[in-house]
């Protein structure tokens, strides 16, 4: 599994694309919101996960940490299947939220993205378009 | 933070001993990061080292309440107080006064863009959606056709920008679409500078 974390609008989509335009032999899929079904894809296909913020939001009920393990076991048995590479907005520098959902949900997220960390073989920071290697070989 | 503490992260990070030129450099910083400071005292030492005749500034902000003007006059007395002499030039939204400036003799420091940016959504506020939108990409595109010329022209330009886009999107569609025309100018600003820099309050990250 492979991560690309950045703030809104830091051009994380395009890195991951121009990246893959020059490497792949499958074919790439993006996904806003949702973790898909394993059983579609090939071996050698890229699946590109983005808006975790929509996907932790459906399961905000839950508490921070259950939210945080059931999303990392989705992506953990996809990644046994084909590549997974993770966008992960960073919305955890910002005011404190006023509302107590927002707050669960930069909770949420802040845990995911540690497991996620932990947990993949490369991590990126893009910063407008820049990219930075904090984990592993990059992309 | 001082002149004197952005003075030794300059030292920490060797940043004065590169004594290529660059043309466009760029800063970014959350709030009281100190980017202001920062940037102020690499314009002045690239000032000096190239020789430059005119060491310009170029200021956004609006005074329109009391909290700005006193942000304001804070910017100009740390100007002041200093031992070369700064031009001022105000720039809000149209780019107009922007022409006096010769960039060849120049060091130009910008401060900041998203001022700017600010000042050209509230300009544009009572446009419908598509009109605005039409004209602030005119704006932009202004923007992005000066910077170009400056630098072509021999300007040294440094811009400053803030660190907004690390936080939940708003539940204001204003904000956001503020949010997005920020980070695509950013990643426009990234692309062409030749040196970009990140405050993180103690720290300065060079990305570029």
């Amino acid at each position: 599994m492979q991560i690309v974390i950045g703030g809104a609008y830091n051009g994380k989509r395009k890195f991951v694309k121009d990246r893959l335009a020059n490497q792949l032999s499958g074919n790439y899929y993006f996904f806003e919101g949702i973790i898909p079904n394993e059983t579609k894809f090939y071996k050698e296909d890229v699946i590109i996960i983005g808006d975790f913020e929509k996907i932790i939001l459906q399961k905000i009920h839950l508490d921070e940490e259950a939210i945080a393990e059931e999303i990392f076991n989705n992506l953990y048995r996809l990644n046994q299947q084909v590549q997974v590479i993770c966008i992960c907005t960073d919305i955890g520098r910002g005011i404190v939220p006023l509302l107590k959902e927002e707050r669960k949900l930069r909770d949420a997220c802040g845990r995911l993205y540690q497991k996620l960390f932990s947990e993949s073989e490369s991590v990126v920071r893009v910063w407008y378009g820049i990219p930075q290697v904090l984990k592993g070989g990059g992309l | 933070m001082d002149q004197e503490f952005a003075l030794l992260l300059f030292k920490i990070y060797e940043i004065s001993l590169e004594v290529q030129m660059c043309k466009l450099v760029f800063i970014t910083g959350g709030v009281r990061s100190g980017k202001s400071a920062f940037a102020e005292c690499y314009a002045k030492q690239l000032h000096q080292q190239f020789e430059r005749t005119y060491l310009y500034y170029i200021a956004s902000g609006v005074a329109m309440d009391e909290e700005m003007s006193t942000r304001i006059k804070r910017h100009q007395e740390d100007r002041q107080g200093s031992a070369v002499v700064w031009n001022t030039i105000e720039i809000q939204a149209d780019l107009g006064p922007a022409e006096a400036i010769s960039p060849k003799q120049s060091v130009i420091l910008w401060d900041c863009i998203t001022t700017w940016l600010s000042n050209v959504l509230y300009k544009t506020e009572e446009l419908d959606e598509n009109g605005r939108m039409v004209e602030i990409e005119k704006y932009l595109g202004k923007l992005k056709k000066q910077l170009i010329q400056w630098t072509k022209d021999g300007g040294i330009v440094l811009l400053v920008s803030n660190e907004i886009l690390d936080e939940p999107n708003s539940s204001y569609s204003e904000v956001n679409v503020y949010r997005q025309l920020l980070g695509e100018l950013h990643q426009w600003i990234a692309h062409y500078s030749d040196e970009a820099y990140e405050m993180d309050y103690s720290k300065v990250k060079r990305w570029k």
